[in-house]
């Protein structure tokens, strides 16, 4: 049976643990370790002026744990504002495109930045421009910035170049329809023409050798150099084996 | 699970007596935060099969630092030869930081919930309204909890792509 500290004899709270904020103190039954509630939205990069930094948290906590023996826990309490207005500005989406839009979830900076997620039914283009148009519109109406929409449901529609160098090198040397097709499996937007452009870039900075006499690419020294190998299932060096693997000479 | 939850939360919300509504709801808690668990767990195990196993407590801690590490390493490497540009490499440091955090916050609440809900039993869940509540976690928001932390998933798993370690 675990001797457990009391919240009694946490001498600090509440006076002294509200300058960083915390609305409430427990102790953990499971393993005696003391929880500290602070509100997500009275916490900046940095402190003063109403708000506490996660540096001075991070103190904080630190002094309790030597002080008391036992680990500290900040548990953020999700702001009922942000919250609200989750579920506001979804309904107004929902409204303006007629309930196509599944979910929206935002993370709002101190200077009322906004990150968002958000779900859509059969997204398309000229969908995810105009709610990205009327969402970031309702954003400044509230004087909040849209900082950046990550879209739940559509793929990625083209590779970055490290993932086009890593396709590559399985392949290699391989012609350029060979690493559409592999490339078309998980980004539907790649086609002959836009991985053209983008050998020539890579050529051009010297990761990517072209062989004319075969149609063929390779990776240089430097291309292979820059492509991340670890020591699991994903490594380039056991993709790169195992499509060897496969492959009818 | 997630459907498990709801349909525990469906059940406490029904005419079923006070104590029945306590031990439902804090049932549904239990499972909204296991969904959110088992949710992210398999996004580890995408990133490296041997994280598969990350224990609860680890978690916060594989979130904020361990699956940043690498990638901030690669981006490091890959601005350095002008692979990709040092906008491309902020703008993917950003949204891993952003999406682990958000991630690893939302799971230490998840997981509060979940030990208050299954080791507090003196302390009785709350309803007003609809809407069911223990301590400073309400059921509403819980319910979200799964969908949550796939959307962050997804974006924590494509910046492991984009990065090529995925």
């Amino acid at each position: 049976m675990l001797d457990l500290l009391k919240k009694e004899n946490i001498s600090e709270f509440p006076s002294e643990l509200a300058r960083i904020f915390a609305s409430d103190l427990q102790i953990r039954s499971t393993d005696g370790s003391i929880l500290l509630y602070i509100p997500k939205d009275k916490v900046a990069e940095t402190g003063g002026k109403g708000f506490v930094s996660s540096r001075q948290i991070k103190n904080v906590s630190a002094k309790l744990e030597d002080k008391y023996g036992v680990l500290v826990h900040v548990i953020y309490l999700k702001s009922r504002k942000v919250e609200s207005l989750e579920s506001g500005l979804l309904q107004m989406l929902n409204q303006r495109f007629n309930g196509s839009v599944d979910q929206l979830y935002m993370s709002v900076s101190d200077s009322f930045e906004v990150n968002s997620w958000i779900s859509v039914s059969n997204l398309t283009e000229p969908l995810k421009c105009e709610i990205y148009k009327v969402y970031s519109h309702l954003l400044s109406e509230s004087s909040m910035k849209l900082k950046d929409v990550h879209w739940n449901d559509s793929e990625a529609s083209l590779p970055s170049l490290p993932s086009i160098l890593k396709a590559t090198k399985n392949l290699q040397p391989a012609t350029l329809q060979s690493v559409t097709r592999t490339l078309m499996e998980d980004y539907s937007d790649v086609s002959d023409v836009w991985l053209n452009k983008q050998f020539d870039k890579l050529i051009k900075k010297g990761f990517v050798i072209r062989e004319h006499s075969f149609k063929s690419y390779s990776l240089t020294a430097a291309g292979l150099s820059l492509i991340p190998n670890a020591f699991n299932r994903n490594g380039s060096d056991i993709t790169r084996a195992l499509a060897l693997g496969k492959r009818k000479w | 699970m997630k459907r498990v939850g709801v349909a525990l939360e469906n059940l406490a919300l029904s005419d079923s007596g006070v104590a029945a509504t306590n031990l439902l709801g804090r049932s549904a808690f239990n499972r909204y935060y296991y969904a959110s668990f088992l949710v992210t767990r398999e996004m580890l195990a995408k990133l490296d099969p041997k994280w598969k196993t990350t224990p609860h407590s680890e978690l916060p801690k594989r979130l904020r630092e361990t699956i940043r590490k690498p990638v901030k390493k690669e981006l490091d490497r890959q601005a350095r030869s002008e692979l990709i540009s040092l906008g491309e490499k902020s703008r993917l440091l950003s949204n891993l930081q952003l999406s682990s955090e958000n991630l690893a916050e939302l799971l230490e609440r998840a997981y509060d919930a979940r030990v208050i809900a299954d080791y507090t039993p003196e302390e009785p869940v709350v309803i007003a309204g609809k809407v069911i509540s223990l301590r400073s976690h309400k059921l509403t928001t819980a319910r979200e909890w799964p969908d949550r932390a796939h959307a962050y998933c997804k974006t924590i798993l494509r910046v492991w792509e984009d990065v090529g370690l995925a």
